[in-house]
């Protein structure tokens, strides 16, 4: 089995990549209330791709800005702490992973999307859940498969094409094949980058809901049928995966009613687009 | 690593298809290795099992019986085909929509009711609202907005399934006529969506059978197949109860070709047409109620 030797590389693999790095100290600086725009700018201005990246997305149709921001701290004041954090966030992701076989567009559409469509899931359920939290889940939950294309590329090609030609679902063989799936790897990998708890957590469990941990349900579950609608609508990570369905209880948990389904559709719809612009202005 | 160890092997589908025929009673075909894979998969996830190979194990030293139960539930709860049992739709084809457009065109009518009760993933109601719309097409003397075709089922996921109309090749294949396929749907990759005027023809709700049926309107034809299994006799008869109940009085009734209303029910007359069985409420009864 491949298990040991991945689990092995990945204790090898160096620090988190400095765009993550920085997003994460943005998300941390963000947390407390006592922080500054100023700090903020101060801290994504240590990477200038990333502050180029940052201003075309907040010039772009999706914030529809009458006037052109030129300067971070517009950008900041315009879009607020929140908004700069999920772009950060996004663009630093994006910029971290690279892909050798897997479909860089349609895997980081499906995960962008997925991320947008967390924290409407989460409107639309009126759960009150963190939106920042929810959109890193989201943006996360899928990392494992670029990490296993990034390092063991020659095997998990051959995993990748086994589930895209047969259409089986992608864990399944991962489990067979390598003896670990792309939520373990995902979640080892975040874990030892010190990603908090919660992501962890939701990443490893985001194709088994009924195994997260209590204080991560709400999350996790959302992350879960996020993945579901963008996956139906043949927004997927890349291995062409339609589900069959998805477990019925986490519907009525979430207090959601099939009359939401047209909304939840127009949803996806929606948030594909958004995507589409955060990785043509964030992307490679 | 030998390239028979990396896919999940024939084998093991041999072995599962005759493990589900042997303890579940659920024949199934040579072809239908997909089909065993995409019901199980989740389970398999569900189970802890790495792989088929363990899930198989796992089941068959299972002393409890549980995960037997889980499989035939996972092979057969929202189990459904296009155009299922194929014979019935010949009766809707020739007999029922005829009479219908018949009715709306004498003004006997204004409007025509159809439920699928346990519509499931949707195939039920759309391979009604595919052949209407082919009538429809044929014979003007209606139109589509003249019907409301509604389908009901107690889960969630089988409803988003069918409000999303989209399905992957290997559900395409269950039951399709030929034409429908090519006519109805757009294919984009894997996966197959139907058109919106067809996918517009039918409302979903969720909605249990088990309750009190006073949210559903007096109907002009009710399709309550291959759910009663999941009710028990004294259950079975109210269900039936609760179905007449909602039928106009020249209302029809289909019921899966494994179902039958005897020891339930004895509301219903049975009527024939190239001997399959349909039904619709006794008259007799009907006057004396009134
Ligand atoms: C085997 S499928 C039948 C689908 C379709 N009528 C057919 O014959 O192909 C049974 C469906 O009944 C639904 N069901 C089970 N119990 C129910 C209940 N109490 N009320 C409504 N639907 C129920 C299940 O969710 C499932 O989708």
């Amino acid at each position: 089995m491949y298990r040991n030797s991945i689990l092995q590389r990945l204790n090898k693999v160096g620090e988190a990549p400095t765009m993550l790095t920085i997003s994460l100290e943005i998300d941390r600086l963000i947390r407390d209330p006592n922080t500054s725009a100023a700090q903020i700018g101060r801290v994504i201005r240590l990477d200038p791709a990333l502050t180029g990246k940052v201003l075309k997305i907040a010039n772009s149709a999706i914030y529809a800005t009458r006037h052109r921001i030129v300067s971070l701290q517009q950008a900041i004041a315009r879009l607020g702490f929140s908004e700069i954090r999920r772009i950060t966030m996004s663009i630093a992701v994006i910029n971290s992973f690279k892909s050798y076989f897997v479909d860089y567009e349609k895997f980081w559409l499906h995960s962008i999307t997925c991320a947008y469509l967390c924290t409407a899931l989460n409107k639309q359920t009126n759960r009150k859940a963190n939106d920042d939290e929810l959109y890193i889940n989201g943006l996360l939950h899928d990392i494992g498969v670029l990490v296993l294309d990034q390092y063991f590329t020659t095997i998990y090609k051959k995993v990748f094409e086994i589930a895209v030609k047969r259409r089986f679902d992608l864990p399944l063989v991962e489990n067979k094949i390598l003896g670990i799936n792309h939520a373990e790897v995902g979640a080892f990998l975040l874990n030892r980058w010190k990603l908090p708890d919660r992501v962890v957590n939701v990443v490893m469990n985001h194709h088994q809901p009924q195994k997260l941990d209590p204080e991560h349900e709400t999350l996790g579950k959302m992350v879960y049928l996020a993945n579901f609608i963008c996956n139906n609508r043949g927004i997927d990570n890349g291995s062409g995966f339609f589900p069959e369905g998805f477990y019925d209880d986490i519907w009525d948990e979430l207090g959601l009613s099939v009359e939401d389904v047209p909304q939840l559709i127009d949803s996806v719809l929606l948030e594909t687009e958004k995507a589409k612009e955060i990785l043509r202005l964030g992307g490679l | 690593m030998h390239s028979s160890k990396i896919v999940l092997n024939h084998d093991e589908f041999v072995c599962l298809r005759e493990y589900i025929h042997k303890e579940c009673g659920i024949p199934i075909g040579d072809d239908s290795a997909s089909l065993i894979e995409s019901r199980l998969a989740r389970l398999v996830m569900e189970t802890d099992c790495a792989d088929f190979r363990e899930f198989y194990k796992k089941a068959k030293h299972d002393e409890s019986k549980k995960l037997r139960n889980k499989i035939i539930d996972a092979m057969t709860t929202h189990e459904t085909l296009w155009f299922r049992d194929s014979k019935p739709w010949d009766i809707i084809r020739d007999v029922i929509i005829p009479q219908f457009i018949a009715d709306l065109k004498s003004g006997r009518k204004q409007r025509i009711h159809v439920w699928s009760a346990a519509a499931s993933t949707g195939q039920e109601p759309y391979s009604f609202a595919m052949l209407l719309h082919e009538a429809l097409q044929k014979d003007l003397n209606a139109s589509a907005s003249q019907f409301h075709i509604l389908g009901t089922d107690i889960s969630p996921s089988a409803l988003y399934m069918a409000y999303s109309g989209r399905y992957n090749n290997t559900d395409m294949l269950q039951g399709m006529k030929p034409g429908y396929k090519e006519r109805c749907f757009e294919q984009s990759g894997q996966v197959y969506q139907l058109i919106d005027t067809i996918r517009q023809m039918v409302e979903f709700k969720k909605f249990d059978l088990m309750r009190d049926f006073a949210p559903i309107n007096t109907c002009d034809l009710i399709f309550c197949r291959n759910v009663s299994m999941y009710f028990s006799s004294k259950h079975k008869s109210k269900l039936y109860r609760k179905l007449y109940e909602k039928l106009g009085k020249d209302g029809y009734l289909i019921i899966g070709s494994s179902e039958s209303l005897m020891g339930y029910s004895e509301d219903f007359e049975q009527l024939s047409y190239k001997q399959t069985p349909y039904f619709r409420p006794k008259k007799i009864e009907r006057q004396h109620e009134n």
